[in-house]
């Protein structure tokens, strides 16, 4: 696994992706380190990671849409199959490369963290607990991106799924939001069990309270107040385990028709 | 030959057949293991939430904002009622971050309440209905974006923005909005105590003379469990039986001489009385009917504006209209606080000349030892410097019961215009709200602490030109590096 590990991570800085994403990701903190900076005096590194989540969008397709389909496209993925090595450390191998990368992205901003310290600025829990929060929603949203490039031969079309699947995860307290209105109507409109308002509107809010249970950018949000709960880190491995899972049932089903 | 052939179609046959088998059980076992999978990651981490997501939970921030108090724990785990508390808005990640002071305290609230306290969000502008249901006679207004109280038919409605303080001196200077202090836990323990209490006050503001509006001031008595009233005193005969305190809150004008022995009989039934003044809503007015109320307490409102003098008190070098103030030791201090009220266009109170035994009188807030007063506001006709008086308590122990009344000659504990400029949580409206308790005699349990805020302000900003050169680093040269490298990388290894 160390194997494929290392060639991985190395092989984003053999190629410009690495470079562009962390460029990116310097660009987009210290734009914000900047403004705060000139325009208030004051940086709270928790609200420049919350906005640095926003990169993800970008920045995660970038580095995970060439983990699987460009072997597929190469035609080396064989080699994989064939090699000597469990099909899953393949896939862990590749994982914790993109994980590393976005790593090494993260620690851009310590740099913030220093002049902020310099500056007399405070680094506080809640600093830490983002961290904490963004590194594990970063894991999550990473393994989606390996389980997109994994279905796909195609390296954009694998950036655009797992762009609109890790948008789809950000939002989906707004759908939660959404489909409890829409949920509210309906329920309202039949009616057959005569149920009153109240009950309906209870349902409702169950309807959206299961939905946002399964929002990581939700769950995780407490630790930039300085919260620290295992649950939420939990649920962030849970989805890592599933869509890892996910990856690997699809490649070990692909070596199966191969062979 | 054919039966050679016919043998190897069989073989193939049954080659193809197991093949297949083979294909379907590991289909059959490649979806199995998939929806295996998420039952044991679904059952792991809901058994987890319910059993031990509480428990595995730390809250480390620097002022444990978002954990209770022992005051509160103390409070909320006594509950044989049920309370309600609804944010009206819908939880999303967005309002997450919006009311992060709110939420994970709510959560709170709901955890140690044993199950008497539900916490939910409705948005009031998907669900309309949401108005009525929790306040069906109309007795208040809910807005989107507050948080509704409710134990019965009780409500009390609290404002996120009357939860925090703000540094004063950041906004003067760099008009910048820095957050001083939060109290969302000193407001929602509060208005739960309060609508679970089986006991109400009643607080009654007098009308008809001009007296200013009190909207900020009946937020902030509901808040500590009161109910209030206006209280038109012309042709009444007897001041309501559940009054618990009568304010007459800033007039303009003096109560009429039918008032005179409706509030003196009000008085000598134990009743309570806070008189507001000040020199800025009524210059040059005697209120003689007034004081003949207030002369049965042995105080006296008098016609004369403060003037602060010790250039320490002053807020201004230019005008001494404006000044800190002095709380002594007393009834509703155990000891003195120096420059802990900020007081204006002071309308001086003194003791009157009716020395009885049974009556005490004692200052509430007073001035420094250098203070004048203005005869009739007029700055050339000025007394001797020494303490003044911007409020005095007094107590009437002569009838069967109790009265008590207090007279404060400024309207920057109390007014609108005060309260809305420097919130509910600034340090002369909690010394009202202290003060209205002790004369109400309500138990002052409900004293949870306001946390301060972790203010991310830098304490040694460097200069503008550094800071343009840090800007430039951070935004261009860094960023700018690790394209160039990438680019040199890719150029050095395209032909490999």
């Amino acid at each position: 696994m160390s194997a494929i590990y290392k060639r991985e991570l190395a092989s984003y800085f053999r190629s410009p992706i690495g470079w562009v994403a962390i460029a990116i990701f310097a660009l987009m903190g210290g734009f914000f380190f900047a403004i705060y900076m000139q325009n208030s005096s004051s940086v709270n590194i928790s609200d420049e990671l919350n906005f640095l989540r926003y990169v993800f969008f970008v920045v995660i397709p970038l580095i995970t849409m060439r983990l699987f389909s460009e072997e597929k496209k190469n035609g080396t993925e064989v080699l994989l199959y064939t090699a000597p090595v469990p099909l899953y450390k393949v896939v862990l191998g590749k994982y914790f490369a993109a994980l590393s990368l976005l790593l090494i992205m993260v620690s851009s901003t310590l740099i913030h963290v220093v002049l902020v310290v310099i500056m007399g600025g405070l680094v506080d829990t809640g600093t830490l607990g983002s961290y904490i929060g963004f590194v594990f929603l970063a894991a999550v949203f990473i393994s989606i991106g390996v389980l997109c490039s994994a279905v796909t031969e195609n390296q954009i079309i694998a950036a655009v799924i797992s762009f609109v699947v890790i948008f789809f995860s950000t939002i989906l307290s707004m759908i939660a939001s959404t489909v409890q209105s829409a949920f509210v109507s309906i329920v309202t409109t039949l009616n057959f069990l005569k149920l009153s308002t109240s009950s309906i509107n209870k349902a409702g809010e169950a309807v959206a309270n299961g939905i946002n249970w399964l929002d990581p950018s939700v769950r995780t949000d407490t630790f930039t107040q300085g919260i620290f709960s295992i649950s939420p880190l939990l649920f962030c491995l849970s989805l890592v385990i599933l869509f890892l899972f996910l990856t690997y049932r699809i490649l070990e089903k692909r070596r199966w028709s191969q062979s | 030959m054919s039966r050679i052939k016919q043998n190897n179609d069989e073989e193939i046959q049954v080659e193809k057949k197991s093949v297949d088998k083979r294909a379907n059980s590991m289909k059959f076992f490649s979806v199995g293991s998939v929806f295996v999978i998420i039952a044991i990651l679904l059952v792991v981490n809901i058994l987890f939430d319910s059993v031990l997501g509480n428990t595995l939970k730390w809250d480390f921030s620097s002022m444990q904002t978002n954990s209770l108090s022992s005051v509160s724990k103390g409070i909320i785990s006594k509950l044989d009622k049920d309370v309600e508390i609804v944010g009206l808005f819908a939880r999303t990640s967005d309002t997450e971050s919006t009311y992060k002071d709110f939420i994970p305290l709510l959560d709170e609230y709901a955890k140690y309440s044993d199950g008497h306290i539900t916490v939910r969000y409705v948005d009031p502008n998907v669900y309309p209905s949401i108005s009525t249901e929790l306040d069906p006679n109309k007795t208040i207004t809910i807005t989107a974006n507050t948080f509704v109280v409710k134990c019965g038919d009780k409500l009390r409605v609290i404002n996120p923005a009357d939860c925090y303080t703000y540094d004063e001196q950041a906004y003067y200077y760099s008009g910048q909005t820095v957050i001083q202090s939060v109290s969302t836990e000193l407001k929602f323990t509060g208005a739960i105590s309060s609508v679970t209490s089986d006991t109400v006050s009643k607080v009654y503001f007098t009308s008809g003379h001009g007296e200013a509006t009190h909207a900020q001031l009946d937020t902030l008595l509901n808040n500590n469990g009161f109910e209030t009233a206006d209280l038109t005193t012309r042709d009444l005969t007897v001041i309501p039986d559940d009054c618990s305190l009568l304010i007459v809150n800033l007039p303009t004008s003096d109560i009429s001489t039918d008032d005179i022995p409706l509030i003196s009989n009000y008085l000598q039934t134990g009743g309570n009385l806070i008189v507001i003044s000040d020199y800025s809503s009524a210059t040059d007015q005697a209120f003689t009917n007034l004081n003949e109320v207030l002369h049965t307490m042995n105080l006296n409102l008098t016609n004369s504006r403060i003037c602060e003098n010790d250039m320490n008190y002053r807020i201004q070098a230019t005008t001494g209209y404006g000044s800190y103030a002095i709380v002594p030791a007393g009834t509703f201090s155990s000891s003195e606080a120096d420059k802990a009220i900020f007081a204006a266009y002071g309308r001086a109170v003194t003791a009157y000349d009716n020395p009885k035994s049974y009556i005490t009188t004692e200052p509430l807030i007073t001035t420094s030892a250098n203070a004048v007063l203005e005869d009739k506001g007029d700055p050339s006709s000025i007394g001797t410097a020494g303490t003044q008086n911007f409020a005095m308590y007094s107590k009437n122990s002569g009838g069967k019961t109790d009265s008590e009344a207090v007279v404060i000659g400024t309207s920057y504990l109390t007014s609108d215009a005060y309260i809305s400029a420097y919130s509910l949580n600034d340090q002369n409206v909690v010394f009202f709200s202290t003060v209205v308790k002790q004369l109400v005699g309500i138990d002052n349990t409900v004293q949870v602490p306001v946390k301060e805020y972790p203010n991310y302000t830098f304490t040694s900003t460097p200069s503008a030109s550094v800071q343009g050169f840090l800007s430039v680093v951070l935004i261009a040269i860094l960023p700018l590096a690790f394209v160039i490298t990438g680019i040199v990388v890719y150029k050095k290894r395209k032909h490999l």
